[in-house]
């Protein structure tokens, strides 16, 4: 539960964030630390929220899912950090590792939801799919990452003053593959656990997390098809906002309560209704 | 688990009772559970443990703890690899298992562990769960029972969990709360019939030792 205070404070970090990154992709002399100052900090905020809700859970799976958020998070700002950095491999890096912590967060969370499942389903066979699919996400970011060492020209570079398409086929196919893992098998799994979990909290928290990979994903497609980084700007403010409400709603957060006196209950008495049987005592 | 036997009066939970833990999902409720089971077995008690997940899940999350039921485990009621299948479609099932169980066990102190309440609720009216319960609580007191059952936060609606926790005899919140930029976790008994509870809020931290509980002064 947030209180108006907090939410003033997020709002206005928010506002400010928005301005700077807009102008740090309209004016090249904007100093790039102090354009991102305030998503940075908003950003940090969220992770601190995520750990923070880790810390004061004890079941491993909801630990899990919540070490997720802060992982993503911690990625996110390195991927716009790395953006800004003129040695592409390290940006395309930052991008890989965000994608697989993305992935780590799908699993906990498809996990997690399934407790919550009345009937305790395993979500199109999560459990085993998991196996193979872990494998495989790590094995294509290494792959990535190989094919960047080897030949960094053939794959997308995304920086903040411009992009360049990737030309060749096999980086390309490495680098499409490991969207679609993420992006396309995450959402489906995903979207089928929250419809079936019965926990309030848990959709919500899957809620903001698919707003915020939606407007990352969203914005980064209008930057690639318009060739306009500015974009990337946008995706940065709306995704951190997101990110944020993710972070906070990983467990309900009741407001402080007043100190009160326990209430001590007379001992059990036998019902003098009839109808009510008695208690064997 | 002595910390909180101190707040619940020095005595424990009261014998024949049903007790209500209530929290958000991964506070440490299922914990409660394990110390309950794992305190009872040592004591030579019978011990029912009803789950809506997996024996294998379950045994997992106590290993996480530090307990350890491998050699003296309590008989298992569950969804998956349990000696008596636990469907949640089956209510008058259950309900008959559980007499059969407490019946066949009469003359020994019983505890029993139940997380199912939460799908219960779910996928019953309050009416059918609330006839279930009365049943449940009249075989726990001839048979000298004591039930802990937990159920989910933010799962159900408050009416229905009020209404819930006015059948137990005791009900133990274990909830997040904040405060500017800092997180508690606080214990409160709300009630626990014939008992002098410690009244108030108590912080709370859990390690391979048990449940760590102090008093909460704001």
């Amino acid at each position: 539960m947030r209180d108006r205070s907090e939410s003033a404070v997020v709002f206005t970090a928010l506002l400010v964030a928005g301005v700077s990154v807009v102008l740090l992709y309209f004016i090249p002399s904007y100093p790039y630390l102090i354009g991102n100052a305030s998503y940075i900090l908003l950003v940090a905020y969220s992770i601190y929220w995520a750990f923070s809700i880790r810390r004061k859970l004890s079941a491993h799976l909801y630990r899990n899912q919540a070490l997720g958020v802060g992982l993503v998070g911690i990625g996110w700002v390195t991927v716009n950090y790395s953006f800004a950095q003129p040695n592409l491999t390290i940006s395309q890096a930052a991008l890989l590792l965000a994608i697989l912590v993305t992935f780590y967060w799908i699993d906990a969370a498809v996990l997690a939801g399934r407790k919550s499942d009345p009937f305790y389903r395993d979500t199109l066979r999560w459990k085993e799919l998991r196996l193979a699919l872990w494998p495989l996400a790590i094995a294509l970011v290494v792959a990535n990452l190989a094919g960047l060492l080897v030949d960094p020209s053939g794959f997308t570079i995304v920086t903040g003053t411009g992009i360049s398409q990737n030309s060749e086929p096999l980086p390309s196919a490495l680098l499409s593959a490991s969207f679609l893992l993420t992006f396309g098998v995450g959402p489906l799994y995903l979207l089928l656990t929250a419809y079936r979990s019965r926990d309030r909290t848990l959709r919500s928290q899957l809620q903001w997390f698919g707003w915020f990979v939606t407007s990352f994903f969203v914005f980064s497609l209008a930057a690639l098809l318009t060739r306009l980084p500015v974009f990337f700007g946008f995706a940065y403010v709306v995704g951190t906002y997101c990110l944020y409400r993710s972070a906070k709603s990983l467990a309900p957060l009741n407001p402080m309560p007043f100190l009160q006196p326990a209430v001590i209950s007379p001992a059990p008495q036998p019902s003098s209704n009839p109808n009510i049987p008695k208690l064997a005592d | 688990m002595p910390a909180l036997d101190k707040v619940l009066g020095g005595g424990g939970y009261p014998d024949k009772s049903a007790v209500l833990v209530v929290g958000p999902p991964g506070v440490a409720k299922e914990a409660l559970g394990y110390w309950f089971t794992s305190a009872g077995l040592s004591q030579g008690d019978f011990c029912l443990y009803v789950t809506r997940v997996s024996v294998s899940d379950v045994l997992r999350d106590e290993k996480a703890f530090g307990i350890d039921t491998q050699q003296k485990a309590p008989l298992w009621m569950a969804s998956e690899g349990g000696q008596i299948p636990y469907n949640v479609n089956d209510l008058a099932s259950l309900s008959f298992n559980i007499k059969d169980i407490l019946k066949k066990n009469s003359g020994r102190r019983m505890r029993i562990v139940a997380d199912v309440l939460s799908p219960l609720l779910i996928l019953n009216s309050p009416d059918t769960i609330y006839r279930f319960l009365s049943q449940l609580f009249i075989d726990l007191k001839q048979y000298d029972a004591v039930l802990l059952a937990t159920v989910e936060e933010g799962m159900h609606d408050p009416q229905a969990l009020t209404a819930m926790q006015q059948v137990f005899d005791g009900v133990i919140e274990l909830k997040l709360y904040q405060e500017g930029l800092r997180l508690h976790s606080l214990l409160q008994v709300v009630k626990m019939r014939g008992v002098a509870t410690e009244p108030g809020f108590y912080s709370f931290r859990l390690s391979h030792e048990g449940m760590e509980i102090n008093q909460y002064a704001r």
